[in-house]
């Protein structure tokens, strides 16, 4: 039997822009559409696009979930729309962002949503002051497949947003390492700021079902910037510069 | 557009001196007829602008602000011409001395979003989307969702469920996950019918109404954990269905109660056919056999290595199951069923095999069969309204409609003849004395069914027709009057010994 392989909803969009894939961690992502110098130039110079849809997703509810996400990965208190980060067991940064007041959005690297789930899960069910009656009540749910994970990355990313969105995508009104719920080209998405050095980077995650549509109006909407599809490789080249 | 060179849009080459009759139009007043509109945005009738003229509004330009004639969506092109001959001859002038109202620009309506840029139409499509269109899906539009209507022959795809096996993507089923200790009780106020005693590892069907009794969504909830309860609702209605209940849960019901959407986060598809289990047992250590894994029970499996969530339910009425696995994989596991099934002689269905077998187990489809006016009693829900259990939405009203009876009811019909299939939405009537036919319900399904050779469908009846099975009625179709008979069970396999095989 072959080993399952998970696909992203851009996955044929990729394949038609004649994208190299490798396989990370069960998902096949693209890695290159033309050649890494010139997608790192792109994002440097204008917008790249990257799907990152393989990122890990989950979220946490409930009126104890801050407490708990405190207790589990040492958290300072957040605000609405604030995220913070902690280094994960493989190294690699995780990230949280107060979406309400009792709804958290946790961001992993591929494929470690499940560990992240298991310590929140576990630190929840930990028996307080040693009486299970007052067992906090926290959802916590790994929602990776459910939701696409586009990211604009380069110093044209704010202007190419600004066009299908209303949000204010100044550095005083979006400072980095926040997350907004808004609707971007008439569909509703989380968008999160998280720059790549001193690039503007801006991930849109939105369900997977409306993927493909988001990818091409976004396309559409940063043709007069310069918008180029951009693979994992250049990411990877942009974040070691 | 400048006013100047419009200000005489008909110039009359005749010179007016000349002309001894005013230049008035038989275009309009017909006489001899009830209600003639001039203008058909704004309901104003030629009575009106007589009316009108005789209050003093007599020209043109004042007509039309007291009228608000020529002011709807349409903008003065349908009854801007009539409405100057009107008041021409009305007044006893000429057109050219009735002149015309002041045209402005746009003359033709433009959304603000084509002056703005980009046209954003959102469209939903499912992890199978690419495959369909490869293996030649016929695409229809469901909400924002595309799905394939067929591959080629619906009917050919329904006989092959009936006799074999296919496979459909019903991936944009809403889904819904329900956490915590006080998901029994929410699930009692939000459905009719109930919950409670639904032990672990077993789903029940289920309706949800509106506090007017009215029948806002159906579908399945299975009771996945202790604390833990997924839900399925229609396709068109899953927002809808998230909104409605978040809705309760932040009014006051909300108490121990968590409510997350996962229709994105698991595709899924319908394995149905009596081959069902032979396909799916290629691909699973799981034991499938009917007392293992009985109708109407949700197990968790590894399908082709993938971890899924099986639902042994139908809506086709055949052995069947719903199978529910993380979207990353959905293609591949539907590439791998569809392998395990070559040997069964497998095909893929769309929408309109899927509406054909549901309509020959005479299964209602809601929006479809019901509307805004449609509670559940009537929608012959009786079985699962619950009318003995604490309060629940629609209950009040439901038991009004219980004291009353329901006035009509949705019930199965089989036509005379059994090559005519009515239109969908034709008229039932009840030819009068005089001539006239009074009309008593509607069509809302009809098919050819490919199993029964017959035509069927689902209809709207007075209570009294519908409780007399087999009794004939009249349905008017294309100016012709056709029989049918009441039929109150299911077309094919009564009993459902099909979907428990």
């Amino acid at each position: 039997m072959k080993t399952p392989i998970k696909l992203t909803p851009l996955y044929s969009v990729a394949q038609h822009l004649g994208a190299q894939f490798a396989e990370q961690n069960h998902w096949s992502v693209p890695t290159v559409y033309t050649t890494v110098a010139a997608e790192v130039a792109a994002a440097q110079n204008g917008v790249g696009l990257v799907d990152e849809t393989p990122n890990g997703k989950l979220t946490v509810e409930g009126a104890q979930a801050e407490a708990v996400l405190q207790e589990a990965f040492k958290l300072p208190k957040l605000e609405i729309g604030e995220g913070a980060l902690w280094e994960g067991t493989s190294g690699a940064n995780h990230h949280v962002y107060r979406l309400r007041g009792e709804l958290f959005f946790i961001s992993t690297p591929p494929e470690e949503a499940p560990t992240a789930q298991k310590t929140v899960t576990a630190t929840a069910e930990a028996p307080v002051g040693g009486a299970s009656l007052l067992r906090p009540f926290v959802t916590v749910t790994d929602i990776t497949d459910g939701r696409s994970e586009l990211r604009a990355v380069g110093p044209a990313s704010r202007e190419l947003l600004s066009k299908v969105c209303g949000l204010d995508f100044r550095p005083s009104g979006f400072p980095n390492g926040w997350a907004k719920q808004s609707s971007l080209a008439k569909t509703p998405q989380l968008i999160i700021r998280r720059d790549i050095g001193e690039l503007p980077a801006f991930s849109i995650i939105g369900v997977r079902s409306f993927a493909a549509y988001v990818w091409e109006t976004v396309m559409e909407a940063g043709y007069e910037l310069g918008i180029t599809p951009i693979g994992k490789a250049a990411v990877q080249a942009l974040r070691e510069k | 557009m400048g006013g100047k060179s419009l200000s005489h849009p008909f110039p009359d080459p005749v010179d007016k001196q000349s002309c001894s009759h005013p230049r008035t139009s038989n275009r309009v007043h017909v006489r001899g007829l009830k209600k003639q509109f001039v203008c058909y945005c704004e309901d104003v009738t030629n009575a009106d602008l007589e009316t009108a003229i005789a209050e003093g509004y007599d020209s043109v330009e004042l007509l039309k602000r007291y009228s608000t004639i020529s002011m709807g969506p349409c903008q003065g092109k349908m009854c801007s011409m009539n409405t100057i001959h009107l008041c021409a001859r009305t007044n006893g002038q000429t057109v050219q001395e009735t002149g015309t109202t002041t045209a402005r620009p746009p003359t033709t309506p433009v959304t603000l979003g084509a002056l703005a840029g980009q046209n954003m139409e959102p469209v939903q499509v499912t992890a199978i989307h690419d495959w369909h269109l490869a293996h030649g899906a016929k695409l229809l539009n469901a909400g924002l969702w595309m799905r394939p209507e067929h591959y080629g022959n619906p009917i050919a795809e329904v006989q092959t469920v009936r006799q074999q096996v296919g496979l459909i993507d019903v991936s944009p089923l809403g889904k819904l996950q329900l956490t915590g200790s006080g998901a029994p009780d929410f699930l009692e106020r939000i459905y009719i019918n109930q919950w409670r005693q639904l032990r672990v590892g077993r789903v029940r069907y289920g309706v949800i109404c509106n506090d007017e009794g009215v029948v806002l969504n159906d579908g399945v909830c299975a009771h996945l954990r202790d604390e833990e309860w997924y839900i399925t609702t229609t396709s068109t209605g899953a927002a809808t269905m998230f909104e409605w209940l978040q809705w309760w849960l932040q009014s006051g019901w909300g108490e121990g109660v968590h409510l997350t959407d996962l229709t994105d986060t698991f595709s899924a598809f319908n394995l149905a056919g009596p081959q069902s289990r032979a396909v799916l047992g290629k691909l699973t250590s799981r034991n499938l056999a009917n007392k293992a894994f009985p109708y109407m029970r949700i197990r968790s499996a590894k399908v082709a290595d993938v971890p899924c969530r099986l639902l042994r339910i139908g809506f086709t009425g055949e052995l069947s199951y719903e199978i529910h696995c993380p979207s990353g994989y959905a293609l591949y596991l539907w590439e791998a069923l569809m392998e395990a099934g070559e040997e069964f002689g497998i095909v893929p269905f769309g929408v309109e095999a899927q509406r054909v077998l549901r309509l020959e187990k005479a299964h209602f489809i809601v929006g479809q069969d019901t509307d805004a006016m449609s509670d559940a009693l009537s929608a012959n829900l009786e079985w699962a309204v619950k009318l003995n259990k604490r309060d629940f939405l629609g209950k009040r009203s439901l038991m009004r409609v219980s004291e009353e009876g329901p006035k009509q009811l949705l019930v199965g019909f089989k036509m005379g003849q059994s090559d005519l299939v009515p239109d969908e939405g034709s008229q039932v009537v009840v030819p009068q004395s005089d001539g006239r036919l009074e009309i008593v319900g509607s069509i809302t399904s009809s098919r050819f069914s490919p199993t029964l050779q017959e035509s069927i469908g689902l209809c709207w009846l007075p209570a009294a027709l519908a409780a007399q099975d087999g009794a004939a009625f009249t349905i008017r179709m294309n100016g012709t009057l056709e029989e049918a008979y009441v039929h109150q069970s299911a077309f094919y396999d009564p009993d459902g010994e099909r979907l428990r095989m």
